[in-house]
């Protein structure tokens, strides 16, 4: 039972990311600040979770973040077409800088603070599972209309545009839905995981996710999948860093990477990429 | 129709043109955003931006920070912007860095007493060829296997790292001191300083030969033309009879190479050993660079002096009034959004007037 427990704790922040992720990535938008995202909703979470002494309150002003982070990213692509890979960056780097520079201007007694969770934490495993399998089947069966109209953005937006979807309306619903995923991901590992804070609490999950999505090819089965895998294969270190077997920690951390580069290196992965993706669409520049 | 094509020309123009006042205002604005954060909790603003230019500007000394920055960081940014020629994403330039140094060290710490240019030159292309064979082997795996480089170069990163990591508290420890570090290289490995005297390396006369010879390549050959069309379409080379593979791998590994040699360059020049937190997130910032030069060698150059003043400005003000560091990742990132917002809206203005 502990084992299924420990996968859970590293299945489901991964899971969500990589689903914010694809959401984001199947409306055409390339988010690649998702490890600053994470960092910063870690931090928010775990501060005001500590602050009002509540996991509630903490995940309201993680969401409200995680919103307005999202607008920002989309007015920027969606409005004033910047590159895509840029405003990511710079939103991560941003959202990365600013978690950290908070942390270490919080008071050193206030850093060694704990969470309390009031719920059983078996209890808050299992909820957040069943968010998640109820978010993969709500927004990604084949007769959802959300699932469709990704479909439709993704793979001819012009189509979409010339009968009558509002694409930009469905761009801005993906893009906030996505992000506040990616930051409710975020969450999950400090306030309901870890119960605490680091510098290092992420540690390129954020990256991770975004592989997920790339090597699952866009396809949320397969994200599932890999998400799982991901998590069988970072217990798998643990358990052998825990055994009598005698190998350096961090050639044991190395083994999830190298897992994911291999299954990535003999798999390939640059099918089914959504058309659409990193590609700025302007009706009237297209027109012409 | 030839209205809509000057349009599009003009368009054309204005984003590939090189822009010094819109860096200026968005590093500015940048600038403006961290000072109101640090108002926010207290600090005099006036002392953190005289601190900033200080730190940056203040004397001989710290004038030369900024250069033993530009040295390091534009090398990797032109290995990174050669790749993005082609169309190929090196996110990996961290882990390239860190595995350039390495090669350097294995030579100088295993043939200590090699002569002065023969071991230097072996570093350096054992640096060369640490640095190159990651990026090329993916990019093997891209044209063979359609594997995706995003992906394989971003998890590269955190197998270097960690197996750096590994290496410096194993194997390569310093057992004399046995901090978390390789053993000290010998004399006959450390480059010379410029001046003989102060910490400017000749690193930074490497990179103005780097920069030079990939501008002159870039200006004056079709190399430029090819790379950019291999990058848009590999086959449309192939068709027209160009080598396409050989020119598209040789790319690759040379952005690879070039990072490793800076980071064999941080090693011999200034750090002498090798540690894990060699030079941290130059691989990231070199990507930024090579997003914002629009892939152009000498716009390169530009942006790296730009981020080596953010770098070492926010140390300055992060060490003078005890701040985080990480305020420079806020400046980075609110830099480079400002910047594109100001490129692009200048854009705009100039197309409706027309």
């Amino acid at each position: 039972m502990e084992i299924i427990e420990i996968i859970a704790i590293i299945f489901i922040p991964v899971a969500y990311a990589s689903i914010g992720e694809l959401i984001c990535e199947r409306s055409g938008i390339l988010n690649l600040g998702i490890e600053g995202n994470m960092i910063l909703a870690a931090f928010i979470g775990w501060f005001f979770s500590t602050q009002y002494n509540s996991i509630f309150i903490g995940l309201i002003f993680v969401l409200i973040i995680g919103i307005l982070t999202a607008f920002i990213f989309w007015l920027l692509i969606e409005f004033l077409e910047l590159q895509q890979h840029i405003v990511g960056l710079g939103i991560g780097f941003f959202c990365n800088g600013l978690a950290l520079t908070l942390f270490r201007l919080t008071p050193s007694s206030l850093k060694e603070s704990q969470i309390n969770l009031i719920i059983n934490k078996d209890f808050l495993i299992l909820f957040t599972g069943i968010i998640l399998l109820v978010i993969c089947i709500i927004l990604f069966n084949k007769k959802s209309r959300f699932n469709n109209m990704l479909s439709l953005i993704s793979d001819d937006i012009r189509s979409a545009d010339l009968i009558g979807i509002d694409f930009k309306k469905q761009r801005l619903f993906a893009v906030l839905l996505g992000i506040s995923l990616i930051f409710i991901s975020g969450y999950l590992v400090s306030c309901l995981f870890m119960q605490s804070f680091t510098m290092g609490i992420i540690s390129g999950k954020g990256w991770i996710a975004l592989c997920i999505v790339i090597l699952s090819r866009w396809n949320i089965r397969y994200i599932l999948i890999a998400s799982l895998f991901w998590a069988i294969l970072e217990i798998g270190q643990f358990y052998i860093q825990s055994s009598e077997i005698n190998i350096p920690y961090q050639l044991l951390l190395m083994l999830p990477y190298l897992g994911c580069f291999i299954v990535v290196a003999i798999g390939g992965s640059g099918k089914n990429i959504p058309k659409m993706l990193t590609k700025i669409y302007n009706r009237q520049e297209d027109a012409s | 129709m030839r209205i809509l094509n000057r349009i599009e020309l003009i368009q054309k123009i204005n984003k590939n043109k090189f822009d010094f006042y819109a860096q200026l205002y968005s590093l500015l604005f940048a600038i403006i955003l961290i000072f109101f954060i640090l108002f926010l909790s207290g600090l005099n603003i006036v002392d953190a931006v005289i601190s900033f230019f200080y730190f940056s500007f203040g004397s001989w000394f710290l004038f030369n920070e900024n250069l033993i920055i530009i040295g390091i960081l534009g090398i990797s940014s032109i290995g990174i912007t050669l790749a993005k020629k082609c169309n190929f994403w090196n996110i990996g330039g961290e882990g390239q860095i860190l595995l350039g140094a390495l090669g350097g060290v294995l030579v100088a710490l295993f043939w200590p007493e090699t002569a002065y240019l023969f071991g230097n030159f072996t570093a350096i292309v054992l640096s060369l060829l640490f640095g190159g064979l990651i990026p090329l082997i993916i990019a093997i795996l891209k044209v063979k296997r359609g594997a995706d480089e995003v992906v394989l170069t971003l998890l590269s990163n955190f197998i270097i790292i960690l197996l750096i990591a590994f290496l410096v508290s194993g194997p390569l420890q310093d057992q004399a001191t046995k901090w978390i570090q390789s053993p000290t290289i010998s004399s006959n490995f450390t480059l010379p300083k410029i001046f003989g005297f102060g910490r400017l390396g000749i690193s930074i006369v490497i990179y103005c030969i780097i920069l030079i010879f990939f501008f002159l390549i870039e200006k004056f050959t079709l190399l430029n033309s090819s790379l950019l069309v291999l990058g848009d379409n590999i086959n449309s080379l192939r068709i027209i009879g160009y080598k396409t593979l050989p020119l598209f791998y040789i790319t690759i590994f040379l952005s690879g190479a070039l990072c490793g040699l800076s980071g064999w360059l941080e090693v011999s020049n200034y750090q002498y050993r090798l540690i894990e937190n060699l030079v941290p997130s130059y691989g990231y910032y070199a990507i930024l660079i090579a997003v914002l030069a629009n892939s152009k060698i000498l716009n390169t150059a530009f942006y790296t002096i730009i981020c080596a003043i953010i770098l070492n400005g926010i140390d300055g003000v992060s060490r003078e009034f005890d701040l985080p560091i990480f305020m420079n990742y806020i400046v980075f990132g609110a830099t480079f959004i400002f910047y594109s917002i100001i490129f692009k809206l200048k854009g705009k203005k100039i197309i409706i007037k027309k």
